[in-house]
């Protein structure tokens, strides 16, 4: 028996799974690797660096939750790997005319684990579950947007309605954080939800037993019939089980990989990748998470940078190949938009290029400023005070921003990477607008990301605008964007952010995220799915 | 009799001063911080608007003056309610205590592997060639100065991934607790070793030992019978104290090898300023302390007759 999958997956498959290593025949990459064929059963380990806080997915903001959850819970829409969406449990949608009202006809052969089917009334109780006050949703709720109210026109029809126009919704939808649960389930209260030990759902595994800070169990859903139809595989998963291992030391998560003791792991590190991916019993998988990529963001509004000459020598005073590549161990991807190439219909790859490090430029900027005093140190100043250049840093400053920090003191600008190792603190000043610069990423595979950081309404204190942008332009291109159903309108509208963005320099890109998973060649089917994350259901491990 | 219960009553008064003075050090310290908790309970990539905040801060009982938040938390923390976890979102008491058994578990077989291997190291180097003291002396000193994050590394990259002769972790092997253990207990054993042999070779020069080789008894159980019960009372008191090691150790080892526990809590709860399950772990340290100096004080009399009454000696 051959997995079943099409042309376009197939190269679209290729074209994500890099496989660094000295074999051409890699895990994910070939379902018929030795002549041996895709085989039923088998368990397979899998190590994850984090573990989820709270196991819901319709109160957990975090993305391991979606992760960890998604073996278990269905969606009413999928997203492939390359970003297009298809149905799901949901068999069809439509929109109203005036982008306000989806209307979903569901699957009508659909059972969720504890054995009652899945119908219209099951799926709004999951948003009334998702937007009650009780649930606390840290993401899910925010992520319906203008939500306005789920309405049940059949048994297995629905209607839900928004107070404007929201395209994003679909691939909102799409996320396991908007996972269908039975509704049954959902009246175990917060805390049971959160504790992971009563997760139930219609995916094609089935939740097991849980430790926390040790492992949790999966087992194969028998009766798995409703796959999308891109999912690489149809019927049951391949596997038996699945065990989920939490170590968050990566040393020991890499050498569980190369002992044999898990299957597979997330989250190399950089500067091991050569090491696993050099011995032939082991590949990885990569893929730029989609998004907004690893982004300085200059708060637009602080002292320092509300003169876009100095944000623009910011800019361009950092050699952000050279960092990449020496950072990342040449396996690195240095950004040109805020959003990453793989974010599905939105990236503007016209930028790239468009903005090359220029010291020269950088400091003919400063010099126009004012800032042309220098200091013992080398550091530029002006009036008496020197050039610095506050971010705010929740932990350690990760090596990359280190580098960067060097970089920019030959600009004579200095980087005071303020770490704290309390969140509260450096929540604190994000809100109060005591920074220049704050350093982030964010994935998800729609170009409304952009909408998060840099729509007025924001803010930096309770939400991501730490640019602390408000340009009506900007809201203006969002808003049509979030209101038109054409993918290629929306794609115009988030291509004029992105160029606004580095125009203004509001933004320095730095580095595409790229999801690292190292695989024992003996695993196959494994692939990353939209979010970058590993997709168990069409996974399948050869007979040891 | 009447004497007992009053040593009773006032041990049990000062067990819950103990507990009442951590738990409010710890309250006044984790709530003195600037900053708005409601941040570190939402996270940073989430989306929550103001009105979802103001619902967090009501559910947290965070919208309360600092005065009334303190005597509720007294007041929960009398019936043993430690409040809820702002990350794990479930009631700290269930958390702590479904992590406990695993940090019990490793925190017991260290103190146990530790002690057994200090008797063992004092004993058979306290003889009167120099040679093998020097040798052990020196390795302590090497086990005691290396950081147990990388011992624990080290001794994973050695047995775990090289040999393959032990798992990293894996809740149903045994064999699990192995490298563990032996990461807690070596540098406690590298530390107890040099008391027990210091009061072993001072009782050894002591006329009672001399008299009990004149009786003919062989050297071996002179050390052991006669002179390791003298050298047990400063190694007990160590020994004890090694319980704050154990706790802060268990963060480590835990990490390092995936292993479950109060440990891993502790870390992630002080990352995410996780308050409620900071709060719960320092209380429920207090207690193990408190239980753990009595046990230690019973051992003592255990050990020493001179310590129990009516015996007709004095303790020196």
């Amino acid at each position: 028996m051959r997995s079943r999958r099409t042309a376009p997956l197939e190269a679209v498959l290729l074209s994500v799974l890099v496989l660094v290593g000295a074999q051409a025949c890699g895990p994910g990459a070939d379902g018929t690797p030795g002549g041996s064929g895709p085989r039923t059963g088998g368990h397979l380990t899998y190590a994850v660096k984090k573990e989820p806080d709270c196991w819901d997915p319709h109160t957990s903001a975090q993305d391991v939750t979606a992760f960890v959850q998604r073996p278990v819970f269905d969606s009413l829409v999928y997203q492939t790997p390359d970003g297009e969406l298809e149905p799901w449990l949901a068999q069809s949608w439509r929109t109203s005319e005036d982008g306000e009202v989806y209307t979903f006809t569901l699957r009508q052969d659909v059972t969720f684990h504890d054995g009652t089917p899945l119908d219209a009334e099951a799926v709004k109780a999951n948003f009334d579950h998702v937007t009650a006050k009780g649930t606390r949703s840290q993401y899910a709720a925010g992520l319906l947007g203008p939500y306005q109210g789920t309405t049940v026109t059949g048994k297995y029809q629905l209607e839900v309605r928004f107070e404007r126009p929201y395209a994003p919704f679909l691939q909102a939808l799409s996320t396991t954080y908007l996972g269908i649960a039975s509704p049954a389930s959902l009246k175990a209260g917060a805390d049971k939800l959160c504790s992971g030990t009563d997760s139930v759902g219609s995916g094609p595994f089935k939740a097991g037993a849980y430790l926390r800070g040790q492992q949790r169990q999966y087992t194969r859903n028998p009766d798995y019939h409703w796959a999308p139809e891109h999912a690489g595989h149809s019927g049951p998963a391949m596997l038996d089980s699945l065990t989920l291992r939490f170590i968050a030391e990566d040393t020991t998560r890499v050498g569980a990989l190369t002992s044999g003791q898990v299957s597979a792991i997330d989250a190399v590190p950089a500067n091991q990748a050569p090491m696993v991916s050099r011995d032939p019993h082991f590949g990885i998988l990569t893929m730029d998470v989609p998004g907004v990529v690893d982004t300085f963001f200059l708060n637009t509004r602080s002292e320092l940078f509300s003169d876009v000459r100095v944000r623009t020598a910011f800019q361009r005073a950092v050699d952000l190949d050279a960092i990449t590549k020496s950072v990342f161990q040449g396996t690195g991807t240095r950004a040109w938009s805020p959003l990453a190439p793989s974010t599905p219909h939105s990236y503007d790859a016209a930028l790239e290029k468009s903005w090359p490090f220029d010291r020269a430029l950088a400091g003919r900027l400063l010099d126009e400023a004012g800032w042309t005093g220098r200091d013992a140190q080398g550091y530029r100043t002006k009036d008496g005070r020197t050039l610095t250049v506050v971010a705010p840093v929740y932990g350690k400053p990760s090596l990359f921003s280190q580098a960067v920090q060097g970089d920019l003191k030959k600009s004579g600008i200095r980087l005071d990477l303020a770490a704290s190792t309390d969140a509260t603190e450096v929540a604190g000043r994000l809100a109060q607008g005591r920074y220049d610069v704050v350093e982030t990423s964010w994935g998800r595979a729609d170009g409304d990301m952009l909408s998060h950081f840099f729509l007025t309404t924001e803010g930096s204190a309770t939400g991501h605008n730490f640019s602390r942008v408000s340009d009506p332009r900007v809201d203006d291109w969002l808003r049509r964007a979030q209101a038109s159903q054409s993918p290629d309108e929306r794609a115009a509208n988030y291509a004029e952010v992105q160029r606004w963005a580095l125009d203004q320099a509001a933004v320095v890109p730095a580095y595409v995220v790229k999801a690292a998973v190292g695989v024992n060649r003996k695993v196959h089917g494994l692939r990353l799915g939209s979010s970058a994350w590993p997709e168990f259901y069409g996974a399948w491990t050869e007979a040891r | 009799m009447p004497a007992l219960l009053r040593v009773v009553v006032a041990r049990l008064g000062a067990a819950a001063l103990v507990v009442w003075g951590a738990a409010s050090c710890a309250f006044l310290a984790l709530h003195l911080i600037p900053g708005d908790p409601v941040n570190a309970i939402v996270g940073s990539n989430s989306l929550v608007g103001d009105e979802q905040r103001a619902e967090v801060r009501h559910h947290y009982g965070l919208d309360q003056p600092l005065a009334v938040q303190y005597l509720r938390y007294l007041l929960r923390l009398a019936h043993g309610d430690l409040g809820d976890s702002y990350q794990l979102q479930q009631p700290v008491s269930s958390v702590l205590s479904a992590q406990f058994r695993p940090t019990a578990e490793l925190a017991l077989w260290a103190t146990l592997v530790a002690v057994a291997l200090a008797v063992a190291v004092a004993v058979l180097t306290s003889g009167r060639s120099r040679l093998p003291r020097r040798v052990s002396a020196a390795i302590e000193l090497v086990v005691v100065s290396t950081p147990s994050f990388w011992l624990g590394i080290v001794l994973l990259t050695v047995f775990s991934f090289r040999l393959g002769w032990l798992p990293v972790s894996d809740g149903d092997d045994v064999r699990s607790l192995v490298l563990p253990v032996a990461t807690l207990a070596l540098p406690i054993a590298a530390v107890l070793i040099p008391v027990v042999r210091e009061g072993l070779l001072r009782a050894l020069e002591q006329p009672f030992a001399q008299t009990a080789r004149a009786r003919g008894l062989a050297e071996p159980a002179v050390r052991v019978r006669h002179g390791l019960r003298h050298a047990a009372l400063p190694a007990l008191t160590l020994t004890g104290w090694f319980t704050g090691t154990l706790l802060g150790g268990a963060v480590v080892v835990e990490d390092v090898f995936a292993r479950s526990g109060i440990g891993r809590v502790t870390l992630q709860a002080v990352e995410g300023r996780d308050l409620p399950v900071v709060q719960g772990v320092v209380a429920l340290s207090a207690v193990v302390f408190v239980a753990v100096g009595a046990l230690i004080e019973v051992l003592y009399v255990l050990v020493d007759p001179r310590l129990r009454e009516g015996t007709g000696v004095t303790a020196a």
